[in-house]
């Protein structure tokens, strides 16, 4: 493991209680994140990729979280998350790593102003004076691309758009200088147009401040246009990590392989002329999780005995490419 | 596609504003005008797709189409009835000819009923099927026209995925063998892998039952797969139609160039040419001229004067835009 990484997950599994019995929504979960890095974790739902990103910051109390988090902090020293007290963590949160979230709407309070909400948390985290904040948020809107900065601080969350809610979450998010932040499906519920200027203005800041950035999504495209890496979850294990080039030109592992295959890629229904190949059945319940690998029952490389029995190592494949599948030697000898 | 058959659908001028009231006594302060003087046809064994930003009135106009929202001007004919001018009676019977698919296929069915309930009633409402024996058969039938076996009968929604659900969803409709459906954006609350599997199954029926489709979806990639041609709309108004293939490929209208080159592309290392400027205008206070022009890199002064129309630049494709000087990028691989 690399000295200088700015997050090291490592063995982390959250389990949930539930009256089936306990839900075992992320399991054994490893990877790192340097700093200035764009990462992405990709999945389904139920994939476990949110509750990995909430896990890190150590916002679901209702689970129980196993495993280490190592956080190295701004003065350089390092911190295990899991094991912080809630008054450390509260001082990590924010100031150190920072979250946003897909929906902007539930995370602003309806009965305050724009204004009164940034310039909160910009004294909470940064114990400036009100003038202080006042003058940090408005340069904070700018950065985002806030048309009228001024305006947008007078009005109500209720008065401004999917696209302009997301703006001022980031520049929240933004404005105590986080060394990570966690963008959870920051861009799904917004039109296509926005979505490209958020993530333009996300890449932006982050080229400007060097801060790493983890991006949640379900979005392959999105994953090619903004991450370096790309970590690869399926019903709450990670099965293939790798960088972006190496993932989207030769994937290991069939899941992976699977949903490169099924996306419609605009413009190329005339050069392919191939149909977009489904992958079949459904995602598995957490509850009902299958034996061995658990995307077997959906795969078309399933061998009865092997892929069933146990649960494939994480392996390399390659340097800084890990794959989870008992057959990937077969599969990438056959497809050369 | 040839423009020489008939069209099954011919929607005309259709309008669709709302009232925007205020106080006790809803005095009227206002108008959003979501659709404004739309028209378009939609060909027997055809897919039309419906693309835009939210807000666009692409879920209006197929509401309107269905008369599940009335609109307040314009024609619809549907194989040479009017549809607007139908009593409720005659649209009973009409809505056999013609039906939805809903985007959340968890909202769409009621949680208390089997499967085998939610397949019948089409068929009772409509008169199909004399026998509760008959209307099970059409149900297996239709489970099966969907890909899922006769198991699920008697299962209740709560107790499938979405992929599974959204497949009832689309059975239902088919219950009544309908020869038009609105599809409301199929596929938007579905996972990933499961899209697929959808868009394969409206691909396959339409082929295999001949059916004709309105596909309404914010995902240009999916809808250029399903589709024969494509009807861009924004701010309620059609800015381009033509082609799948040309409106994806060849487009031209800025606003298509703006939107096609927001799509993030699963290829690594792709730089989009082109950032979307700016955010979609109220409704209830649209630009003069061309609506687009706010937010148009290409605008002149003539844009907020003269409200385009559609014009043809090829065979089957038109567009609403008064620059014929563009020579649009072509932003794709």
């Amino acid at each position: 493991m690399a000295r200088n990484s700015l997050l090291e997950v490592e063995n982390v599994s959250v389990s949930f209680k539930s009256a089936q019995g306990p839900i075992r929504a992320v399991r054994d979960v490893s990877f790192r994140i340097n700093p200035g890095e764009i990462v992405a974790l990709v999945g389904e739902s139920g994939s476990g990729k949110s509750t990995t990103g909430l896990a890190t910051m150590q916002l679901i109390p209702s689970a129980t979280v196993s495993g280490r988090i190592c956080l190295t902090r701004k003065d350089g020293t390092k911190a295990d998350l899991v094991s912080l007290s809630e008054s450390d963590i509260r001082r990590v949160r924010g100031n150190e790593v920072a979250m946003i979230f897909q929906e902007p709407m539930s995370s602003l309070d309806p009965v305050f102003t724009i204004g009164t909400q940034m310039c909160e948390a910009a004294r909470v985290h940064q114990r400036l004076s009100y003038r202080q904040a006042y003058a940090a948020s408005i340069k904070a809107l700018e950065a985002v691309g806030m048309p009228d900065p001024e305006k947008c601080m007078e009005t109500y969350q209720h008065k401004l758009s999917g696209g302009m809610r997301q703006r001022v979450m980031i520049a929240m998010a933004l404005s105590s200088k986080p060394s990570l932040l966690i963008a959870d499906e920051p861009t799904t519920a917004l039109d296509v147009t926005i979505q490209a200027q958020i993530v333009e203005y996300l890449k932006r800041i982050q080229k400007q401040t060097g801060m790493a950035i983890l991006f949640i999504t379900h979005n392959l495209g999105l994953v090619a246009e903004i991450a370096d890496r790309a970590i690869v979850m399926y019903a709450g294990e990670i099965v293939e990590s790798g960088s972006v080039s190496e993932l989207f030109t030769r994937p290991r592992m069939p899941y992976t392989s699977g949903l490169l295959k099924s996306l419609p890629r605009l413009g190329r229904k005339k050069t392919l002329g191939t149909p977009i190949e489904p992958i079949p059945g459904s995602l598995p319940s957490p509850l009902a999780l299958p034996s061995g690998c658990k995307f077997h029952p959906r795969c078309g490389h399933f061998v009865a005995g092997v892929c069933d029995t146990a649960v494939p190592e994480l392996e390399s494949s390659d340097q800084a490419h890990q794959v989870r599948c008992a057959r990937w030697r077969d599969i990438a000898r056959t497809a050369q | 596609m040839s423009s020489e058959m008939a069209p099954l659908l011919q929607v005309e001028g259709l309008r669709k504003w709302f009232d925007i009231t205020r106080g006790v006594f809803g005095r009227k302060v206002g108008q959003v005008k979501a659709v404004d003087d739309v028209s378009f046809t939609v060909r027997s064994r055809e897919v039309l797709g419906l693309a835009g930003e939210s807000g666009s009135g692409k879920t209006t106009i197929g509401r309107s189409v269905l008369r599940l929202v009335e609109p307040s001007a314009g024609r619809v004919v549907f194989d040479g009835t009017d549809v607007t001018s139908l009593n409720t009676a005659d649209l009973r019977r009409f809505r056999r000819r013609m039906q939805i698919i809903f985007q959340d296929p968890l909202a769409a069915l009621n949680p208390q009923m089997t499967i085998e309930e939610v397949l019948s009633e089409p068929l009772i409402v409509q008169g199909i099927g004399r026998s509760d024996a008959d209307r099970r058969n059409r149900a297996v039938e239709l489970l099966d026209s969907v890909s899922l076996s006769s198991d699920y009968l008697k299962r209740r929604p709560g107790e499938m995925s979405g992929g599974q659900r959204q497949r009832i969803v689309i059975a239902r409709a088919l219950a009544v063998n309908p020869e038009f459906i609105v599809a409301d954006e199929p596929v938007s609350a579905l996972d990933v892998s499961i899209q697929a599997q959808i868009i394969a199954l409206l691909i396959e029926l339409k082929g295999r039952l001949g059916l004709s489709m309105l596909f309404i979806s914010h995902d240009l990639a999916a809808m250029e797969y399903i589709s024969d041609r494509i009807a861009v709309l924004y701010l309620g108004r059609v800015m381009e139609i033509g082609p799948s293939s040309e409106v994806c490929g060849n487009f031209k209208h800025p606003y298509t160039e703006m939107l096609i080159s927001a799509v993030p592309q699963p290829e690594p290392g792709y730089q989009r040419k082109i950032f979307p400027a700016g955010e979609i205008p109220s409704a209830a206070s649209p630009p003069s001229g061309c609506v687009f022009r706010t937010r148009c890199s290409y605008a002149r002064p003539e844009c907020a004067q003269i409200v385009p129309q559609l014009r043809k630049v090829a065979e089957d494709h038109y567009t609403a835009c008064i620059r014929d000087d563009l020579s649009l990028s072509r932003v794709l691989l």
